[in-house]
């Protein structure tokens, strides 16, 4: 079975495979037109979209550990701070205003050299005693005894009413840094030099750091002192440092004499404790010989009371040769003198006998003699 | 998308950027902790500072506003001479802490400079007069009570106001706090004072040398002290101790008294045989008993040759 032909019309001629009609370019044309804008109309409102999303983001406000922030909406700050962490905010209303809690030094230059050579201040270089201060070169502060030191101080404030401090003043570094100074001066001025370079050190630091504070306060700053530290020790000017090395040494010689005098005070002591031991001891040991020498006598008295009592001549007699035993055992010399008298010398003599007696071993034992 | 569709969004978002120009040409802000002003045609429309907040104002060139800050802000006058009421030189800096509470006035100024240098002539004159009217000892002194800080720098304050307002206006400026922030003496003055901080030290030195030898020969003479109390007490206490023993000697010596002939010859007996234990030479008549009976022991020797030994 054949297919019935198509009649062919010159208006329309029938397409070639791969050579489209102009009806047909223009529609494709269209279509990719409509495609396009479709197209470019979709990648519009993702943008749109994605613009209103950054735009929303934009209004989160991020608030480190250390701060906290304020909401200022429309010029008006909040009244309640933003803790650290993530907070929404209105975008174009809201602005996020952030206060640093951290301590913040500032210091007090202004009494001290700008410089402190260390050939000045050791000594090394010779200082002219006989100039006074170069004010733009040496500041210094003057103590209530009408004297010069120089110091530099270092002052740790942070703000303890952030909101406070946010509306108080345009630089909180500098209004810190001259009430600092303005507390130094006023404080070294009811003090003497003394206090300051000496003992009254910390006195003197915690002073500023009150007076800081009352004045921060007093102007409504919303700041606080953490410390107050010397950031260099108070010294005294280099003119007149020889007269203050001499006081120094002066109570090095003072220490000294001291250290000295309580070491004769201990030496002392213990001589006159040993001394009073030694006169107790010996007054012990003569109370004990009196008493055994009393005692001694007593009994012996007793021992020869009866035989006295019965015969005394004859306890005589006795005692006597007793006595005489003991002293004639050993008899140096005798000498029998012609008149019927007998002489006697004994030997007593310790290192004589000593010696003897060593002699009397080694000749026992065969030695030389 | 239909043409109709687009059109639509394009003159939506015209109208859009339309009214935001608008509202960013006739809204401002006034940021708090600052005070601001609506100037029209450069002239300030009311005398009142603006609040911190939103509010309308005509477009510009009409109307436009100026914000100033209000937060208090630090100014600080030289290191300078100035004459105590007693005639001492001393030299001073101070500083001030002022803010600006009006802007129509502060604006008239021009600058924050031409600002300054008013305020800074005013806290030179009030300087000079604050100081000028208390004693150096009203500066430093080791009493505090006769410090006057308080009063100077109120003191000084106030002439800073009134010198202000002998200028006719007081430029919007309001002086929040004067203090002083450096104290010093002349160049000249500074020699004088180390000449006496050097006798005071020297003074001072040989103080302190000398209480270092008193306190040394006080504690010296205060151990010889003690010593000489401890030993004159311990002399006592053996003399008691001797006493007793003396004592107690006593009662046992009482037991002589039953015959005192053989207490003595006893005590001749001990005395003689102590002295025999010396190296004595004794002599004994051998006519005499008992040593008759040595007699014949002893052969006779010629007296002073040793040969009888």
């Amino acid at each position: 079975m054949s297919e019935p032909e198509r009649p062919s019309t010159p208006e329309s001629p029938s397409p070639q495979p791969g050579n489209p009609s102009p009806q047909e370019k223009g529609g494709a044309g269209a279509t990719a037109l409509d495609e396009a804008v479709g197209l470019a109309f979709r990648l519009l409102q993702v943008s749109i979209v994605v613009l209103v999303l950054v735009f929303l983001a934009s209004g989160i406000a991020t608030v480190a550990p250390h701060e906290v922030a304020f909401v200022q909406r429309l010029g008006s700050l909040g009244e309640e701070p933003l803790e650290p962490g993530g907070h929404p905010s209105l975008p174009l209303l809201d602005e996020v205003v952030r206060v640093d809690l951290r301590p913040r030094r500032v210091f007090s230059g202004r009494f001290d050299v700008k410089r402190r050579p260390s050939e000045l201040m050791e000594g090394t270089l010779e200082a002219d005693e006989e100039a006074g201060f170069d004010p733009s070169v040496e500041g210094y502060l003057l103590s209530g005894d009408t004297s010069a030191v120089h110091v530099t101080l270092a002052a740790s404030v942070y703000p303890d009413q952030p909101r406070q401090a946010l509306l108080a003043a345009r630089d909180p570094d500098a209004l810190s840094a001259l009430m600092l100074e303005r507390a130094t001066v006023l404080c070294a001025a009811e003090r003497r030099a003394d206090l300051l370079l000496g003992g009254g050190k910390s006195d003197f630091k915690d002073a500023i750091a009150d007076r800081l504070q009352r004045g921060l306060r007093k102007v409504g700053s919303g700041l606080a002192v953490k410390s107050v530290e010397f950031e260099r020790d108070v010294t005294p000017p280099r003119q007149v440092k020889a007269a203050f090395d001499a006081v120094r040494e002066a109570k090095q010689q003072r220490e000294q004499l001291r250290l000295d005098a309580e070491r004769y005070v201990a030496q002392r002591d213990g001589l006159a404790r040993s001394e009073v031991a030694r006169i107790k001891a010996r007054a012990a040991a003569d109370a004990s010989r009196i008493k055994d020498r009393a005692s001694a006598t007593a009994a012996v008295f007793k021992n020869y009371l009866g035989a006295w009592r019965a015969n005394r001549r004859a306890l005589q007699d006795r005692l006597l040769a007793e006595v005489l035993t003991d002293a004639l055992d050993d008899v140096e010399e005798a000498f029998v003198i012609s008149k019927g008298e007998l002489r006697l010398r004994l030997r007593r003599d310790d290192k004589a006998r000593t010696k003897d007696l060593e002699e009397d071993v080694l000749r026992e034992m065969g030695g030389p003699r | 998308m239909s043409e109709k569709k687009a059109n639509r969004l394009t003159t939506g978002l015209g109208i859009l950027l339309a009214l935001i120009l608008l509202l960013r040409l006739m809204v401002y802000v006034i940021p708090e902790g600052e005070v601001g002003v609506i100037l029209t045609f450069g002239r300030p429309s009311s005398e009142e500072p603006l609040d911190p907040g939103p509010g309308i104002k005509w477009p510009w060139p009409i109307q436009q506003v100026r914000a100033v800050d209000a937060r208090l802000r630090t100014l600080q006058a030289p290191f300078s001479q100035v004459m105590t009421e007693d005639g001492s030189s001393v030299l001073v800096g101070s500083f001030l802490l002022w803010r600006v509470t009006s802007p129509q006035k502060f604006l008239e100024l021009g600058s924050d400079a031409a600002a300054e240098s008013q305020l800074l002539e005013a806290l030179q004159t009030a300087q000079l007069e604050a100081v000028g009217e208390v004693p150096f000892g009203a500066l430093v002194n080791t009493d505090p009570t006769q410090l006057r800080y308080a009063e100077i720098e109120a003191r000084m304050a106030e002439v800073v106001r009134q010198t202000l307002a002998k200028r006719g206006s007081d430029y919007g400026i309001e002086v929040g706090f004067v203090g002083i922030r450096r104290l010093g003496l002349s160049e000249e003055a500074t020699g004088a004072v180390f000449n006496r901080m050097r006798a005071e030290r020297t003074g001072s030195a040989d103080t302190i040398l000398a209480e270092g030898r008193a306190l040394a020969s006080d504690l010296r003479a205060k151990a010889d002290a003690e010593r000489e109390t401890a030993l004159s007490a311990a002399r006592g206490e053996a003399e008691e101790i001797l006493s007793q023993a003396e004592t107690e000697a006593r009662e046992a010596y009482a037991v002589l008294a039953e015959d005192p002939d053989l207490a003595i010859y006893l005590k001749k007996s001990e005395a003689l045989r102590k002295l025999l234990q010396q190296r004595t030479l004794v002599v004994f008549d051998t006519t005499q008993p008992p040593f008759d009976i040595l007699r014949p022991a002893v052969a006779p020797v010629d007296s002073g040759t040793g040969d009888g030994r």
